[in-house]
Order: structure tokens, then C-alpha cells, then sequence
């Protein structure tokens, strides 16, 4: 257990929670508009197989992310259109688009090269390089955990920020939250909230879209079918715990992310890595559990008071 | 106000078929566009499920589940509860039904009492698990929809360290568990193929869930609390309680779904990933309109798209995998309340100006 091997043991985490904080951030900003998005997992797999498959084919990485964009906000405009304008149940539309896409990202894949299983070897897709931060990568244990990770890393730090920014800082995150606490008074001082929530569920996509090219373009350098594996579920869960505010959502994310990085280490030794691979799940609940449990307590007291 | 009724009726039969038709044309298309041989492709797809004893009974042997999962999901969509705790507990029965065969019952049990003793603890793991979310929704408030979910993958990883360290067959080269001894086997009804026994266990539940549904006190609070939970509440109907109780009947009937499912068709436990049974009973639920009669048309109408494919699969080069994307449609198409509304607006008004004019 050498400072070297907890150093190697943080970096790992970081790279492992990317996709979770891209998730979880992209959660949060729906959620501030009051809605739950369980359709992460759609928005990241169409971002990822559409940047491979581009790329690729363009030979250029710029129109390859473009069009993962494309794909992940397309996605969520499908959504929108089933379950704003057609008035279909959300969860159910979003849970209709996670298995649709499940199998059409392997049906697209197989139609697009022949291939079921994965993209490598196949296709000759681009991807995002690593970066070297310059003066920090020279300080000794720090610089070993922040520094050489992939550049969409950073920008998921950077996109922790941002978000926050556009929801306590513009009007069109003032809009965003009116429209989470009341529709109907946001609705009374001109604000759409159907356009709101489209809005709201493009800007998730967009956000969602990176986490999908970090898994195709960055962690790995291919496409898999299901390759995200229910990362969406626990980047929500994530949200669930920090209530859609952004930062505590990626220290969510954070936590889980080296739940996940600990179970890798302990496959390599004889601990069931199964219980492991539980904890992020588990804890969900208990952790909603405890905030229920406390906001009843909470209500029960200033009941008392008043 | 009668006339009403009627149109609305006949109008959602009428939209699950453009739904169905919608779906199935795009299919049809997608094959044509992609298949060297078309003809044949569709043809394998269409009527494939049809051409050999071995499939039809292949078809049966998913129709089977499919209706006990789907007359869960009756349970929990009628009662607008968005649980989706049937996929987990499917697996999580499939598995407990194996342990309990392999290493707590002997292979001397009576073949009666293995199934019946295999068949409770398939129920028992569906209660128990699910009442885990319907309590915390109905008593804490805490979204239902979430915690399924998570509970879902939770119970994915147990059910893998179950069959690693207390069951795990070490004669095979894959993940799965040791042989299920014969006698906890379902007996098949049609020689040759999957039709089983479980098919009784399958149309009695949906006898049974119709019963509840519109012959008991039960049936119509559940129904009453999940479309107007604001008439429920002035009506004084236990709303905590029924909404508990339908949520945990669902997933009951989920865990019997596994039970049945693993003493039908598998001679092991070999789920390593989630089965997505629960989604497919909810797909199901949609299918039929949340009424427990006709989740037979609707599990019959799932597991003959799903053989075609699968049929599709093996006899040409086209993946399985469209099907997922077919589902979806079918699912967006019929759940969709406004879809084709308007038109179902001009019917009902025109409907009643007619009326009026009689009456003037």
C-alpha cells in the first residue's frame, strides 16, 4: 500500500466516475425543471455508437462529436414530442427508448459493419486524447491523479460549473427552476413549461452526449453493445442524492465512481466483487431512505411548533 | 353519455391496431431494406412462429411467463404506480428457486410437493422484495420508480454471488448453477415442445387477477386509487393500503413468473444479466390496456413477435435486435393519450351533435 498505489487508486476513480458525473450533472438539469430523466442511458449509447461510427467514417473528430450531439439531442427531442406534446407517461417513454435503444444501437452497429459484439477492429473511429496539465503533473502525488487523464475529464469538472452557472445565474435557469417549483405559477407569468421542459431535457442530452463519446471516444476506443450498463441509473441516482444541485451530485457521482474502481481492484484478489458492484445501488436506497426519513421528522417537528 | 363510452371504446381497440400496424409495417420495411431475400425474410418473421411444432412451442414457452408477468404489471400500472421492481424479482425468484431445488431439497421430495414448496418460495421472494418499494412510496413518499430500478441491479449482483458461492456447478465452463433435479421439473403438457404445466398456473392467474379486478372491493379501490386518487380520497377509500397491496400482488406474481419460468425451460440458473421479463410484463400491462382479460391476446401478440424474430435470427442474417426498437414504437403509440386524439374528439362530438339534432 504505497502513496504510489493510492495515487494510481484516485486516477482510476476520476476516470471511472467521468461518464457519472456527465450523467449525473445531465440529470440534475431536468430535474431542476421538476422532471426525473430515466433516459441517460438512451441519451449516452446513441452519442456513443453515432461518434464512432462518424468518426470514422469522416476521418474527422470534430463532425463525429458533432453528430453524437445531434444524436443525443434528437433523442431527447423523440422524448419530448411523446411526452409533452402526445402526453405519454414519461417514465415509461423514457424506459421504451433505454431497451429500444439497447438493441437498435447492435441492430445500427450490425447494419453499419457487419459486427454484433463491438466496433474495434472494424471500424478506424478517432478519439479524444489525454492531456498532460503542464505544471502540475510535476508535483509528485498530486500530479499522478489529476494529471494525464482524458481531456473530456476535464471538461466534466468544468461542465459541473457551467451547469450550476446556467441554473442560478441566467434567466433561462431561473426559468428552468420556476418551472420545477410550480408549473402552473410559472405558467401565470408567460413562461411555457412545455417548452421549458423540452429545453431542459435537449440541454440534459447535450450534456449526456459527452459521457456516451467518453465512453467510445476516450475510456474505451470503440463501441459495445450496452456499453454503458446502467451507468445512467446510477448518475441519476446520483442526482437523486444531492436533490439536482450540481456539485453535490458529482461528489455523488465521485462516490460511486470509486465504489465501481474498488471492485475492479478487488476482482484482481478473492473478495466477492458482486457486493461491491451492489454498493452504489444499495446505498441509493438507504440514503433515501434517511433524507425521507428525516424531511418526516422535519415536518412532524414544525407541526408540533406551529 | 353512453354513446360516449362506446366511441371511446371501440376507438382505443381501433388505436392499439393502427399502433400494432404502424409498428408492424415499419418492421416489414426494415427487412425488406436490409435483407438479400426478402420474401423469405418476411416470411420466416410473419408466419415462421407457426411452421413447426418445436416453434410453436417455443412461442408458448414465452407466452407462459409473459402472462404471469403481465398480470402483475396489471397490477402495478393500474394502480399508476410506475414500479419496476418485477424485473429484479423475477431473476432474484428464478435464483432462490434454483438454490432451494439444488441444495436445500433433496431430489427424494414427492414431485407434487417440490413444485408446490418451489412455486411459494418463488412467490415469497416476489413479496418480500417488492414490498420494499411499495412501502417506501406509500409510506415515505420516496419515488418508486427509482428505487425499483436500483433495487433491480442490486438484486442482479446478489443473485450472481448466490450462484458463485453456494451453488456454482464446477463440471461447466460457464457461470451457472448445478443441474435442477428432475423432480422439480414441470411436467410438459405437449411432448416435443416448451408447452409446460406452467401454462395452467398461468391462465389461472389471470382468472384469478380478473376476479380481483372487477368481482371484489379490492380490485375496484385499486383501480378507483390509480386513475382518480382525488375521488379516492374524498370517497375514503384506504388509499396507503390498496396501492401497498396492488403493488406487492404485482410483484407476487412477477416472482411466481420466475419460478414457473425456471422450472418450465431451464435445467440450471444461468441469468447472469437482467432478464428485461419485468419490461416486457409491462409492455404487456400497456398491450392490454391495464385489464388482466386481455393480457392473454397481449403476452400472445409479445411472444409471437418475439419468436419471429428470433427465428429471423437464426434463419438469416438479421439481427434480433429490431425487435426492441418494434416494442418501443408499439408501446410510445399505444400509451400515448394524444395520439390521434383529435380524431377521437371529432367522433365524440360529432356523435353528440347528431344526438341533439334528434333530440331539436
Amino acid at each position: 500500500m504505497g502513496l504510489d498505489f493510492i495515487a494510481r487508486f484516485l486516477f482510476s476513480v476520476i476516470r471511472v466516475s467521468t461518464p457519472l458525473i456527465f450523467g449525473a450533472v445531465a440529470a440534475c438539469i431536468t430535474r431542476k425543471a421538476g422532471l426525473l430523466n430515466l433516459a441517460i442511458e438512451s441519451m449516452m449509447l446513441s452519442s456513443a455508437l453515432t461518434g464512432v461510427l462518424v468518426s470514422g467514417a469522416t476521418q474527422s473528430l470534430t463532425v463525429g462529436m458533432l453528430a453524437a450531439f445531434v444524436a443525443a439531442v434528437g433523442i431527447t427531442m423523440i422524448i419530448s414530442y411523446f411526452a409533452f406534446v402526445l402526453k405519454c407517461d414519461l417514465y415509461l417513454t423514457s424506459i421504451a427508448m433505454n431497451t429500444a435503444l439497447v438493441g437498435g444501437t447492435v441492430f445500427v452497429m450490425y447494419l453499419a459493419t457487419g459486427q454484433k459484439a463491438n466496433t474495434s477492429g472494424s471500424v478506424a473511429s478517432l478519439y479524444v486524447g489525454n492531456l498532460d496539465i503542464p505544471i502540475i503533473k510535476d508535483i509528485p502525488f498530486l500530479g499522478t491523479i489529476l494529471s494525464g487523464h482524458n481531456v473530456l475529464t476535464y471538461v466534466a469538472f468544468l461542465m459541473i460549473g457551467l451547469a450550476w452557472f446556467l441554473l442560478y445565474k441566467t434567466k433561462i435557469g431561473l426559468r428552468i427552476r420556476s418551472v420545477g417549483e410550480s408549473p402552473q405559477a410559472a405558467e401565470s407569468v408567460g413562461i411555457s413549461p412545455r417548452k421549458i421542459y423540452f429545453l431542459s431535457f435537449g440541454l440534459s442530452g447535450f450534456v449526456a452526449a459527452l459521457g456516451g463519446m467518453y465512453m467510445s471516444m476516450g475510456y474505451l476506443t470503440w463501441f459495445a453493445r450496452d456499453m454503458i450498463a446502467g451507468r445512467g441509473f446510477i448518475s441519476m441516482s446520483a442526482m437523486n442524492i444531492a436533490a439536482g444541485e450540481p456539485v453535490h451530485a458529482a461528489l455523488a457521482a465521485l462516490m460511486f465512481g470509486s465504489a465501481d474502481s474498488l471492485s475492479n481492484y478487488m476482482q484482481m484478489g478473492n473478495f466477492p466483487s458482486e457486493l461491491i458492484s451492489m454498493f452504489p445501488y444499495v446505498c441509493t436506497v438507504i440514503l433515501l431512505v434517511l433524507m425521507a426519513a428525516i424531511r418526516m421528522i422535519k415536518a412532524t417537528v414544525d407541526k408540533q411548533h406551529a | 353519455m353512453k354513446e360516449t363510452r362506446r366511441i371511446e371504446f371501440l376507438f382505443e381497440i381501433f388505436r392499439i391496431l393502427v399502433a400494432l400496424a404502424i409498428a408492424y409495417g415499419l418492421t416489414l420495411l426494415c427487412i425488406m431494406l436490409i435483407s438479400d431475400d426478402p420474401g423469405h425474410a418476411v416470411y420466416m418473421f410473419a408466419v415462421g412462429p407457426f411452421t413447426s411444432k418445436r416453434r410453436l412451442g417455443q412461442l408458448f414457452g414465452k407466452f407462459i411467463p409473459y402472462l404471469l408477468t403481465g398480470t402483475g404489471m396489471c397490477f402495478v400500472y393500474a394502480s399508476n404506480r410506475f414500479n419496476l421492481i418485477g424485473e429484479g424479482v423475477y431473476l432474484m425468484s428464478g435464483c432462490m428457486v434454483a438454490f432451494f431445488a439444488t441444495q436445500v431439497l433433496g431430489t427424494g421430495t414427492p414431485h407434487i410437493l417440490f413444485i408446490l414448496v418451489l412455486l411459494l418460495v418463488g412467490a415469497l421472494t416476489g413479496a418480500l422484495f417488492g414490498l420494499i418499494p411499495a412501502v417506501l412510496r406509500e409510506k415515505m413518499k420516496i419515488n418508486e420508480t427509482v428505487v425499483s430500478i436500483m433495487m433491480n441491479y442490486a438484486l442482479l449482483y446478489l443473485a450472481n454471488y448466490i450462484v458463485k458461492t453456494k451453488m456454482y456447478d464446477t463440471e461447466i465452463t460457464y457461470m451457472a448453477s448445478e443441474q435442477l433435479p428432475m423432480a422439480a421439473r414441470l411436467t410438459t403438457l405437449v411432448p416435443g415442445t416448451q408447452i409446460h404445466t406452467g401454462l395452467i398456473i398461468g391462465i389461472l392467474a389471470v382468472v384469478v387477477t380478473a376476479l380481483i379486478f372487477y368481482r371484489t372491493s379490492l380490485g375496484y379501490s385499486i383501480r378507483i386509487c390509480g386513475s382518480n386518487p382525488n375521488f379516492a380520497r374524498t370517497a375514503g377509500i384506504g388509499m396507503t393500503g390498496s396501492l401497498i397491496v396492488a403493488q406487492v400482488l404485482g410483484a407476487t406474481l412477477a416472482g411466481v413468473g420466475g419460478a414457473v419460468d425456471m422450472m418450465g425451460i431451464y435445467d440450471r440458473y444461468m441469468w447472469t444479466a437482467l432478464t428485461n421479463m419485468g419490461f416486457d410484463g409491462l409492455l404487456v400491462a400497456v398491450l392490454s390496456k391495464k385489464n388482466p382479460v386481455f393480457v392473454p391476446l397481449g403476452a400472445f401478440l409479445l411472444a409471437y413477435m418475439r419468436t419471429g424474430a428470433s427465428i429471423l435470427n437464426y434463419t438469416t442474417e438479421i439481427p434480433i435486435e429490431f425487435v426492441d426498437i418494434m416494442q418501443a414504437i408499439i408501446i410510445l403509440l399505444i400509451a400515448a393519450e394524444h395520439f390521434m386524439g383529435k380524431y377521437k374528439e371529432k367522433l365524440i362530438f360529432g356523435a353528440s351533435r347528431e344526438k341533439n339534432k334528434e333530440a331539436a
